[in-house]
């Protein structure tokens, strides 16, 4: 019966469920060394890099929640709170655009909007610059990795290569691909579900990463407003729409969207399955489906398999 | 990382379609001073100093700072950028010839504005020390205009008007007829007038205080274009 099921969604199935990885977004030196990616975690969770010496990076990227922090939106600098949800930092090697409103295309750039938010770090280059050159330890830190000083090249390249570092591709989903996991029946009816064409998640969380790295609207009306990607293009077909979110580590990631607004994964199969609000540039995509109990909890099964037990915490 | 960063600053630079000057010179170099100097109206122009705007509004101007780049002598390009503050003069690589215009951008081509701004050395016109990136948006601010307005009829600027202009749609070109010639090895000077004034032709300040650049665009254009036609050269 389940094999018949499975042939069945199978034959209607909208997308390839399997990708190649793609080529990391390098920067200009090419791949770190080890040195550099020590240096760069060390920085990446020190909060000297807030203007209060309380906040660090990892403050709203926590390692044990795949590099979010289970807020709704995170706390910066005096407990202020942002405005978007913290999104995860894993496998954004492999990313074009950054933030919610892909207002960044680097890792080295994008790294500038939380250090300068006063929401966030409140803080800025030069100030870093300034406290880290009177730090002695810094000071050998940098001289032993780069053989050069506190700059903000330095400083943006070590972090990036920390945060470049974080990539993700054990999870049962990828030991399945390898042929070293057997999925359950109800993970496989959820793997096919997901690429089915009635349901089209896979359309725009393509493998192998989990997002197609478009802006779109998946049927939410903000609350509190946010313009999303017109905050970046001024364009009125760009208002309320965001970056596709990857759903690896999804299990880990919660709550979900741009504003946290999902507390669980149920509420978020139920966002789709009754095809979303009426928002502005919603994408066509986001129609509704039927679902049978069975069915979500397969569904839900298979998004846990885009978990990596193994990722380092 | 020097390396990189001289690179770098090469390709940060310039635009302008390759001409032969008047004559032609492929390989001499001569150096253009340029100068501007600020005035508002016919007075001249201080930072920081209350003037009378339109003979009702007085208003202090507190900072003034704009990039300058794609610097031209007739359609041939020259070798330099700047993050412009009121007074300062300006030294740009030009190649020899007698040239009867000049051009510059007013901001930044769109390559350069969304560039990195870490990649610079902190005394470079596009580090982040300038104070002048969004990074929110991977972008510079073209123009910085900052200072206060009198509000309230006592002749005392006490409100902050705040005009920070970015954005490639506003990215705007002056152009300028002006005779000079480069010689070899030489400093040739350019002197420009910048009438701050200009600035605020047609905007209704008390109504239009604070613009980024992220909404208001017909305020940001009017700042934009205003400062464009702001300079003349300085006979």
């Amino acid at each position: 019966m389940n094999k018949l099921f499975l042939i069945l969604i199978a034959c209607l199935a909208a997308c390839q469920p399997y990708a190649p990885i793609p080529p990391i977004q390098e920067n200009e030196l090419g791949p770190a060394s080890t040195d550099q990616i020590a240096l760069g975690k060390e920085l990446f969770h020190d909060p000297i890099l807030s203007s209060d010496n309380q906040i660090s990076c990892a403050t709203c990227h926590e390692s044990g929640q795949a590099f979010t922090d289970g807020q709704r939106f995170s706390k910066g600098v005096d407990g202020r709170i942002g405005k978007r949800n913290s999104p995860t930092l894993i496998n954004t090697a492999y990313l074009k655009h950054l933030n919610w409103d892909g207002g960044t295309n680097t890792i080295e750039t994008q790294m500038l909007v939380p250090i300068n938010d006063p929401n966030e770090l409140n803080s800025s280059i030069p100030e870093i610059v300034n406290k880290l050159s009177q730090n002695d330890h810094y000071v050998d830190r940098f001289n032993q990795v780069w053989k050069d000083s506190i700059s903000a090249y330095t400083i943006t390249r070590s972090i990036g290569a920390f945060v470049r570092s974080l990539r993700s591709f054990n999870s049962k989903y990828d030991k399945h691909l390898e042929g070293q996991y057997e999925y359950t029946n109800e993970e496989a009816i959820g793997e096919a579900l997901f690429f089915s064409s009635g349901l089209k998640c896979g359309q725009c969380h393509t493998s192998p990463l989990f997002t197609n790295q478009e802006f779109l609207n998946n049927g939410l009306v903000t609350s509190p407003a946010d313009s999303g990607r017109a905050r970046i293009t001024y364009k009125k077909e760009d208002l309320e729409r965001f970056k596709v979110p990857t759903l690896r580590n999804i299990e880990l990631t919660a709550p979900y969207m741009h504003d946290g607004r999902f507390q669980s994964l149920e509420e978020v199969v139920t966002h789709y399955l009754n095809g979303g609000q009426s928002s502005l540039n919603k994408s066509d995509l986001i129609q509704g489906f039927p679902l049978s109990p069975f069915e979500e909890k397969a569904l839900i099964s298979f998004l846990k398999c885009l978990t990596d037990e193994e990722m380092e915490p | 990382m020097k390396h990189l960063t001289y690179l770098l600053l090469l390709l940060v630079l310039f635009s302008c379609k390759e001409e032969e000057p008047t004559v032609p010179s492929e390989n001499e170099t001569g150096s253009l001073a340029l100068s501007i100097n600020s005035q508002f109206n016919d007075a001249d122009f201080s930072l920081n100093q209350v003037y009378i705007l339109n003979d009702t509004l007085s208003i202090r101007v507190e900072g003034i700072k704009f990039y300058l780049s794609d610097v031209c002598a007739n359609s041939v390009k020259a070798d330099g950028l700047s993050l412009y503050e009121l007074d300062d003069d300006y030294i740009f690589d030009v190649n020899t010839g007698n040239y009867s215009s000049l051009s510059f951008n007013l901001g930044l081509d769109s390559i350069t504005n969304h560039g990195d701004p870490s990649l610079y050395v902190s005394s470079h016109p596009l580090s982040s020390f300038n104070d002048t990136h969004w990074s929110w948006a991977q972008g510079y601010k073209f123009i910085l205009i900052d200072g206060k307005f009198d509000s309230d009829g006592d002749h005392v600027p006490d409100q902050s008007f705040s005009y920070h202009i970015g954005n490639d749609d506003y990215l705007k070109l002056v152009q300028l007829n002006t005779s000079f010639s480069i010689t070899e090895n030489q400093t040739s000077h350019v002197d420009l007038l910048f009438n701050v004034a200009k600035i605020f032709d047609g905007i209704d300040i008390a109504n239009n205080t604070f613009t980024h650049s992220t909404g208001q665009f017909d305020l940001v254009n009017q700042l934009a274009n205003n400062c464009q036609s702001a300079f003349t050269i300085d006979e």
